[in-house]
């Protein structure tokens, strides 16, 4: 008779035979393909994000192929879905390193699973381009990994600035949501306005998914301020947006949003409302520059829309870069983290000219966009390209 | 803007809120009072609500009749449901419902992520008027919740109070046997209480989506564990007690986190009120058990 | 020889199996609802994580004190637990976790909802404990869980457990007090759940308050169930089935919510009692028929 000692252990040995099953390396196809790992929130809370996210690599690997990749090898993108959880990044990307053997990192997904992962990744010395975590974290101490948008600080610094310079605005009410992104700017919007010497007469945190601001604007109403600055997801920001107009508050205030207000979520849902609203993008698909636009048309026709969300439009070119860094540098992660490094002048997605500091951080023009409904979209009203705005270094002290 | 100006217009934001949050603990109430099941999937009902109500609206332009479609094909999912998960767990632990449930929950959210995908949806049906009154700003849409919500109660009451069928569901809650020894169908009277229960979910899903012109396969996370709160400071099983926290959740929670640096999230002052109600009055504000 | 990706699979597995275990002394012994197994895990990781990153403690050193602080926890969640049952219980239950997580979130000596980052991993003889290493750790402390559970089980406390969970009138009329019984529960499922958390902690270095709310603690109470409740074996296999199954079926990863849902509701419609609890289909069959009247020690 079976003893129960006998079946845990035969139960044991079943799952781990099983996890061998799992990792028994995909049949090789003549010349191997070159393989690239993608991970984002494709189920869970963050999904649309980390959709975008995918559907940004997925093309840039698919024009490349469509060149006949590189070095007559095609390129593969191995992509998995964290949930929004931070153990399965930390899992998937063991996987994806161990049983796929990719040899980069297209970082698709939030600051608080990508915070996790990175680590994991650079410890294992494979070069990881984080697309859109804005979080310092994510970078800071981890050598292998870098980072093509902006540090979330250096937005917030940009916004005070423009609301201050532009906007003449003196009095400031800040929604920040509560975790590595808002508050990160929410650093930059505060010190600046500080420098600038405004005032914050208002300032609220709230979670992630937050919709209801009702309350919180009509307290806003009653100080009557300049400008609101507000850090958070996409559906937060919009629904912030709509119910501050519906409130009145808007458009007697000046409404600023962080980089993520090109989420799919304000185009679909922000309506009349948010006219005039001004956004800090990292991207921003109606930028002058020919390159931009061409891509816009590209993706209109391979995905039939003509909006390129935030996350699709960086993730898109975070692997345009990785994949410039395996032309460059070798099909190897040695290859690719000395190719990174020399990252020099590189023509990003909205036609702005970046590199790589020594942090791994890149010195990344910020656009001012501003919301136009007739447009649908956001009208370009500057790039804010001074060092002394966006240089993210600075910004490392306040992070351990 | 006055202060008395402003608290008013909380109050009033509150209310709102409050009205959604009493759409959500009514079904729930209606649920446990007869089936004594921690009905977790009901925030699902209030979500598939939404997703219909909006696919009806889109293709027959009609809010009348969106909303009437959406309610009544998720009455008919709720009475489904009864029918297929609960009922053969009746004999079972509690807690085996109680998984069951939210396993439920779970699958639901993925199934409209996975059909309608992971982006939200807007939700126009074009009640934009927003009304200024002594310095108060009303929007359209406040109305047809509050007025909604009144609509429902007295609906409810009278259902409850004056038909046959609204007895029969009295008398399940109070004594499942002695309404059977009455003649009572008492599977039938079940199943019953869940389409009405999950109609109404699906008004509340309705609304909110319009109201924050947001439809997503996650919307339902937040009311799934704010409606226990409910049904616990309710009251197990009162429905004027449910209704009573509904609004007083609505209007505690715009206050407190207005007003107050209490280091919690609405969730967490909901269910803080939950933990000293239980520990209290477990019975609730209006509870008879 | 076990790659990276498995060892971080095993490991995980272990630390489940032990904060399941856990559940399973709180739930499944004692017969006390908890919805909330996180409060313990979170308590016992978040302490580890304090002492090791702020006051530069070593894993040995804090080890107990983390479970001594879960043990805390876990009697001062019991106190109230002891006036409410059932509903009341679960309920109270899910309150506490939220209210648990809200608070690690909000009170900025925690760290706020950006956690706890950097936590170092245990060290032996001044060298940090490799790969290998800390699976040996989460093994022998999951095999450590197993053989007391076991004894407790058949101990005195195993057995009033037994007797609140059949009848607690009954037990209180022969004159066994419940309440210290259930808090003793609590206390041990507690410290169970906390040595989890501090091994969860030193494995993925950094934790932040959603790893210990409501929504973990609901997928470790389906391990429990999943595989059994009230049984050592069955929390063991729920926990390692659970937690490979993703791994597993990662081919449908796109599906996996909607699967993992589906799954808990045909398993409560089919086999409540869990697939290999005490009168499971698979537990018969493999068990080979046992009269039902004859008490077989549940293990």
């Amino acid at each position: 008779m079976i003893t129960r000692r006998a079946l845990l252990q035969g139960l044991g040995a079943l799952s781990l035979a099983d996890l061998g099953l799992v990792l028994l390396p995909s049949a090789a196809s003549g010349q191997a393909a070159i393989k690239l790992g993608f991970f984002g929130p494709l189920t869970g809370r963050f999904s649309g994000v980390g959709t975008e996210a995918r559907h940004g690599a997925e093309f840039a690997v698919r024009e490349a192929n469509e060149v006949g990749g590189i070095g007559g090898r095609k390129v593969e993108l191995v992509v998995y879905d964290d949930r929004g959880d931070r153990k399965e990044a930390v899992s998937v990307v063991r996987k994806a390193m161990e049983a796929d053997r990719v040899i980069a990192f297209n970082g698709g997904s939030l600051s608080l699973t990508s915070i996790a992962a990175a680590p994991v990744i650079s410890e294992a010395k494979i070069p990881m381009v984080a697309a859109y975590s804005n979080a310092v974290g994510v970078v800071k101490g981890n050598d292998h990994v870098f980072r093509w948008c902006s540090v979330a600080d250096v937005q917030g610094w940009v916004m005070a600035h423009h609301a201050v310079g532009k906007k003449g605005a003196k009095t400031f009410a800040m929604f920040v949501q509560d975790e590595e992104y808002g508050r990160g700017i929410a650093n930059g919007v505060e010190r600046g306005i500080s420098k600038l010497d405004g005032t914050v007469a208002y300032k609220k945190l709230f979670s992630p998914g937050e919709k209801e601001f009702r309350a919180f604007l009509t307290e806003v109403k009653a100080l009557s301020v300049d400008a609101v600055c507000a850090s958070a997801f996409g559906g937060s920001l919009t629904a912030l947006c709509r119910q501050g107009w519906d409130l009145g508050v808007f458009p007697k205030a000046q409404f600023y949003g962080s980089c993520t207000m090109t989420e799919i979520d304000w185009f679909e849902g922000i309506g009349a409302a948010g006219e005039g609203a001004i956004a800090v993008l990292e991207f921003i698909q109606t930028a002058p520059d020919p390159g931009t636009a061409a891509f816009v048309q590209r993706w209109q026709k391979a995905y039939n829309t003509s909006i390129v969300s935030h996350q699709a439009g960086l993730t898109y070119d975070a692997t345009r870069l990785l994949l410039d860094a395996v032309k460059r540098g070798g099909p190897t992660p040695a290859g690719i983290q000395g190719a990174l490094h020399d990252t020099k002048n590189f023509k990003n997605l909205s036609g702005m000219t970046v590199s790589f500091t020594e942090l791994r951080e890149p010195v990344l023009p910020l656009a001012v966009g501003q919301w136009e409904g007739k447009l649908k979209n956001f009208k370009l009203l500057e790039f804010a390209t001074d060092p002394a705005l966006i240089d993210p270094r600075p910004w490392y002290q306040y992070y351990k | 803007m006055t202060t008395t100006i402003v608290l008013l217009q909380q109050i009033l934001n509150a209310l709102t809120v409050g009205s959604i949050y009493a759409m959500i603990a009514i079904g729930l109430a209606m649920i446990y009072g007869i089936l004594r099941v921690l009905h977790i999937a009901h925030a699902g009902m209030y979500a598939v609500g939404a997703y219909l109500g909006l696919l009806l609206y889109v293709h027959t332009r009609s809010f009348a009749l969106a909303l009437t479609g959406a309610m009544v094909l998720t009455g008919i999912l709720g009475g489904l449901i009864e029918r297929i998960v609960y009922r053969p767990m009746l004999t079972r632990p509690r807690i085996v419902a109680l998984i069951a449930s939210i396993g439920l929950y779970i699958c639901l959210s993925d199934l409209l992520r996975i059909v309608a995908g992971p982006h939200e949806h807007a939700f126009d049906v074009g009640i934009t008027a927003t009304y200024r009154l002594l310095g108060l700003t009303i929007a359209g849409v406040d109305f047809v919740i509050l007025g909604g919500t009144s609509a429902i109660f007295v609906l409810l009451w009278l259902f409850l109070q004056r038909t046959r069928m609204g007895f029969a569901i009295r008398a399940v809650a109070q004594d499942p046997e002695a309404a059977r020894t009455m003649g009572i169908d008492v599977d039938r009277t079940v199943q019953l209480v869940f389409f009405v229960g999950s109609a109404i979910a699906a008004f509340g899903g309705v609304m909110v989506g319009i109201l924050y012109n947001a439809v997503y396969p996650t919307m339902g996370d937040t009311v799934s564990y704010k409606g226990l709160a409910l049904i616990v400071i309710g009251g197990f099983g009162s429905l004027v007690g449910s209704a009573v926290a509904a609004l007083a959740l609505g209007i505690g929670e715009t206050l407190i986190m207005t007003y107050t640096q209490v280091p919690l999230s609405r969730e967490g002052i909901a269910m803080l009120m939950l933990i000293i109600l239980i520990l209290v009055r477990p019975q609730g504000l209006l509870g008879r058990d | 020889m076990l790659g990276d990706y498995s060892l971080t699979i095993v490991i995980l597995m272990a630390i489940w199996v032990v904060v399941t275990l856990g559940l399973n002394i709180i739930t499944g012994y004692a017969g006390q609802f908890n919805l909330g197994i996180g409060i313990y895990m979170g308590t016992g990781a978040y302490t580890t994580a304090m002492l090791t990153t702020e006051a530069g403690w070593s894993f040995w050193a804090a080890l107990p004190t983390a479970l001594a602080a879960a043990m805390l926890m876990g009697v001062i969640t019991g106190l109230p637990a002891l006036r409410v049952r059932e509903d009341f219980l679960a309920t109270l239950t899910i309150g506490m976790v939220f209210v648990f997580e809200s608070l690690l979130i909000y009170l900025p000596w925690f760290g706020g909802p950006v956690g706890i980052a950097k936590i170092p991993p245990p060290r032996l003889f001044d060298t940090p404990v490799g790969r290998y290493g800390y699976l040996f750790l989460a093994l022998a402390a999951a095999l450590a869980a197993v053989l007391f559970a076991r004894a407790l089980n058949r101990s005195w406390l195993g057995l009033a457990w037994e007797s609140i969970r059949e009848d607690e009138l009954a037990t209180d009329v022969i004159g066994i007090r419940p309440p210290r019984f259930k808090l003793y529960a609590f206390a041990l499922g507690g410290a169970y759940a906390g040595l989890g958390g501090v091994l969860y902690a030193h494995f993925i270095r950094y934790i932040t308050p959603y790893d210990f709310g409501f929504v973990p603690s609901i997928y470790i109470l389906a391990m429990a169930v999943f595989g059994g409740l009230g049984t050592i074996r069955g929390a063991v296999f729920g926990a390692a089935f659970l937690t490979a199954l993703p791994e597993l079926f990662r081919f449908v990863q796109e599906y996996r919510n909607f699967i993992y849902g589906s799954l808990l509701v045909l398993m409560m419609l089919y086999q409540p009692q869990g697939l290999l609890g005490k009168d499971s289909l698979l537990w018969r069959a493999v068990h080979g028929r046992r009269p039902r009247g004859l008490a077989a020690p549940a293990a």
